[in-house]
């Protein structure tokens, strides 16, 4: 069977990657167009981007089992 | 003791489940006899068919008499044709393929837990728990196109699911078939999208060169045919079909859909969270994990201003796969814990099959509360009356003689009640209505057209649609409606562009507003003399 080149490790990557992202998004867009952060939306964006970068940590220990 | 709850907790769910598809039969052979629209746009979908059975595009101009194009791609209404040669346009042929279409796919899911885990009652359970959904209820037997993409899309993922990578005449086979279906759910309607997404990952996992091979040729082939439909409808097929669903997104209107789904369907999702945890901790990601993954994410389009409820369908079809595998498996005690960090450091409780069996009748007892959650019933007729007393149901929607769980929040659509004979008699008092002149008439839903044997003029959603981002000019529309062109307007939602609206109103009067399924039809003859 071709191994996959895909780890869970390199998904928890991504993930961590995809919540910062998320988070810095919402923070730069909200502050460049409003000058000022909040709302609910905006706190439910950053809330769902560190869920998900705490899922992308605890990916990280899988190591290299593949995907 | 553990293994006697759990099958009475199966037993109990099968019994709720087999009440619900009653209901659903019931209602589908209901709708396979009435003869108007029942829910607004099925006859647009027919005159799609109709006008593909006569050799002509529904990709039209809209700027042009009669003002008419689709919004939907084609091969639902392709698959039509026979039909329409056949018995002439018709919408009971449409509502039983639709309906027969969600019995596939509910055997689909069926068939995919049997494969996986073996336990024969659960498999079916999983089945019918796709059917028992207040949203699959309410568009299966309709003259919609949405639920045949389900089906489509869920073949695709079944056949696909078993594949390993490994280059053999078996996986090749898998490869085509699964490719073909996915070809047919996109071009049944553009939402399948997602399930190709999950398709692509789950190859590229198991044999990447594979997957980049067959997504150049997948894409190549899609391409070419999206760009044959465009280039041969001069555009129509992008501006009508791409362009036309770019609509406003409603935040409000999803997170009413998203609690509104929970509220019904958590139970199941629950399960298929939790049994997609367990695989991506523990196990390789299996095609119908990723399915749901991007299927859950995809629903957030249910937000959008003319989606609703069954842009969730896909995301049900797979929980219910995922949720059926996680209670299999704890059943028949067949889920392992290969050890990393996680077992680790819980080590101190033992993951034996016994333990896990304990959790058994937890996942039964979900599919108990779901058969509970999503009760739809009609309250008269066919012993639905004498079950609604002995349940105590009464009437929580706008019809007296139907009670759905769901209750209703904004893009959720109000239907489900079974047509009654006054629904019938008051569609045929619209259609003398309208054929008492011998010019055409501007209606916001086709049935009237048909049934009046006059052509089909404009799609109201869709002018309103293109109208609203800048893409349809309504001047010609409102040159004839100013002539008093149209022997008579029928509206129901007033769903069109404001000058149209404007210029009906300038020329046209109200003469009569009849019910039918719930909605008030108001039919406007010319004014005279034209102001």
């Amino acid at each position: 069977m071709p191994a996959s080149i895909i780890t869970k490790r390199q998904l928890g990557l991504l993930f961590i990657t995809a919540g910062v992202m998320v988070i810095a998004g919402v923070l730069i867009f909200d502050l460049l167009r409003h000058h000022e952060f909040g709302g609910a939306y905006q706190w439910a964006a950053i809330a769902g981007g560190g869920l998900l970068s705490v899922l992308g940590a605890t990916l990280l220990p899988l190591g290299d089992d593949p995907l | 003791m553990t293994r006697t709850l759990t099958r009475i907790l199966i037993g109990a769910a099968l019994l709720l489940m087999i009440g619900h598809l009653i209901v659903y039969g019931v209602y589908a052979l209901s709708l396979a006899r009435f003869p108007f629209d029942y829910d607004q746009g099925e006859g647009f979908e027919l005159n799609d068919t109709v006008l593909l059975s006569q050799g002509q595009s529904p990709y039209r101009a809209n700027e042009v008499y009669p003002f008419y194009a689709s919004n939907y791609p084609p091969l639902y209404h392709v698959l039509l044709i026979p039909f329409v040669w056949l018995f002439g346009p018709a919408y009971w042929y449409g509502r039983l393929f639709g309906f027969a279409a969600t019995l596939i796919a509910a055997a689909a899911i069926g068939f995919a837990v049997q494969r996986e885990t073996r336990v024969r009652s659960i498999s079916v359970l999983a089945g019918l728990a796709f059917l028992a959904s207040n949203y699959i209820y309410h568009i299966g037997p309709l003259f919609r196109q949405h639920m045949t993409m389900v089906m489509f899309e869920t073949l695709a993922i079944v056949v696909i699911a078993t594949y390993d990578g490994t280059s053999n005449r078996n996986n090749r086979r898998k490869l085509w078939i699964g490719l073909l279906l996915l070809l047919a759910a996109g071009f049944t309607k553009q939402l399948a999208i997602v399930t190709v997404a999950a398709f692509f990952i789950f190859v590229f996992l198991r044999n990447p060169r594979c997957a980049i091979r067959c997504a150049i040729g997948f894409g190549t082939i899609a391409g070419m045919l999206f760009l044959l439909l465009n280039i041969s409808t001069a555009g129509q097929w992008w501006l009508n079909i791409i362009t036309a669903n770019v609509n406003q997104y409603l935040v409000g209107q999803f997170i009413g859909l998203a609690r509104q789904f929970f509220g019904l369907h958590g139970a199941l999702f629950i399960l298929a969270v939790l049994y997609a945890l367990y695989e991506l901790y523990f196990m390789r990601l299996s095609a119908y994990t990723l399915w749901f993954g991007l299927a859950t994410v995809d629903a957030v389009l249910a937000g959008k201003w003319g989606a609703g409820d069954s842009y969730f369908a896909t995301m049900i079809a797979a929980m219910c796969i995922l949720a059926g595998v996680l209670s299999a498996r704890l059943y028949s005690g067949t889920l392992t814990f290969p050890k990393n960090y996680i077992t680790r450091a819980v080590s101190r409780i033992r993951f034996s099959p016994d333990l896990l069996k304990r959790l058994a009748p937890l996942a039964a007892l979900a599919f108990v509360l779901y058969g509970l959650s999503v009760i739809h019933l009609p309250l008269d007729g066919a012993g639905f009356g004498a079950l609604a007393q002995l349940l105590n149901l009464k009437s929580n929607t706008k019809f007296p003689n139907f009670y759905d769980s769901a209750g209703w929040t904004m893009g959720y659509a109000t239907i489900g009640q079974l047509p009654s004979e006054a629904d019938t008699t008051n569609g045929w008092r619209i259609v003398a209505l309208a054929a008492a002149d011998d010019r055409p008439i501007l209606s916001e839903e086709a049935a009237f057209s048909f049934q009046a044997k006059k052509p089909v003029i404009s799609n109201p959603t869709q002018l309103l649609n293109l109208y609203q981002n800048g893409h349809y000019d309504p001047a010609e529309l409102v040159a004839m409606i100013k002539k008093q062109a149209f022997g008579a307007v029928i509206f129901r939602a007033r769903f069109y562009p404001t000058p149209v609206l404007e210029a009906v109103d300038a020329a046209y009067q109200p003469i009569a507003t009849i019910p039918m399924n719930g909605y008030d039809y108001t039919i406007l003859l010319p004014r005279s003399p034209v102001p």
